[in-house]
């Protein structure tokens, strides 16, 4: 039985953290955390931080959201990532993800 | 000191089929879309967080929650008191139209136009087209505000 946890966080008017996570009992399965940029009213992902087959990495894209590079990372949790977002906003985009 | 408003939604059975409806139309069947996170090893960040949904929908017992955050007090500017009478209305009750919501409220049709406007653009109301009709719905159930470090 997976219960899915489903947030958007506005970190500004046209900033979001969209967080995705999968839960079986108390284990977070998967994570997804994608940080969203509104451009000419399309949300546009920019960083994502997510386990997808149980591997943790961070992806960055470029400005019409296609997969620029894609970097291991160490899992941490929504609240340390939304730090991350709040505290680098747009700057995330080229700084090194992998040893934040 | 941080000022957020946290906004929660009760999904109901019919929310969960809207859901599940739009991911069909997104990527047609869910086949197709594990076909495209598995196989071609999909970067397409909405492609998985449906897949991961979709699956949970699929199996028995499996159940969403879906929460709104704003970590940002631009928000407030929004929710003026016209704008929070009108969501605290549209949780309460069905409206056909925009035209339909104005009526009920008493209120100018361009008025009521500004204001689901600014509320959608929170993502507090969704506008549902239905034919000609544009259906302003709220699933908004709890609007709580704290302060946190």
């Amino acid at each position: 039985m997976t219960r899915v946890v489903r947030q958007r966080i506005w970190v500004r008017r046209d900033e979001v953290l969209d967080a995705t996570e999968a839960y079986e009992g108390a284990r977070r399965a998967f994570y997804g955390y994608t940080y969203r940029t509104l451009q000419s009213g399309s949300w546009l992902p920019a960083i994502r931080w997510d386990s997808w087959e149980g591997q943790d990495h961070v992806d960055r894209y470029d400005e019409s959201g296609q997969l620029k590079d894609r970097l291991p990372w160490r899992d941490r949790p929504l609240a340390d990532v939304l730090k991350l977002v709040k505290t680098f906003r747009r700057n995330l985009l080229t700084m090194d993800l992998s040893e934040l | 000191m941080i000022m957020r408003v946290e906004v929660a939604r009760d999904l109901g059975k019919a929310d969960l089929a809207r859901e599940v409806a739009e991911m069909e139309t997104r990527h047609g069947s869910f086949d197709g879309l594990r076909q495209r996170v598995f196989v071609e090893r999909c970067a397409d960040p909405r492609a998985v967080d449906d897949y991961v949904l979709w699956k949970a929908l699929r199996d028995e017992g499996g159940g969403l929650e879906d929460r709104t955050v704003f970590d940002t007090p631009e928000v407030f500017r929004t929710l003026t008191p016209r704008r929070v009478e009108m969501l605290e209305f549209l949780r309460h009750a069905e409206v056909a139209s925009i035209q339909d919501l104005a009526a009920k409220l008493r209120r100018d049709y361009k008025n009521t136009y500004d204001d689901l406007a600014a509320l959608k653009a929170w993502g507090l109301v969704a506008v549902l087209r239905e034919g000609k009709n544009q259906r302003p719905v709220s699933h908004v159930t709890s609007l709580r505000v704290s302060w946190e470090k």
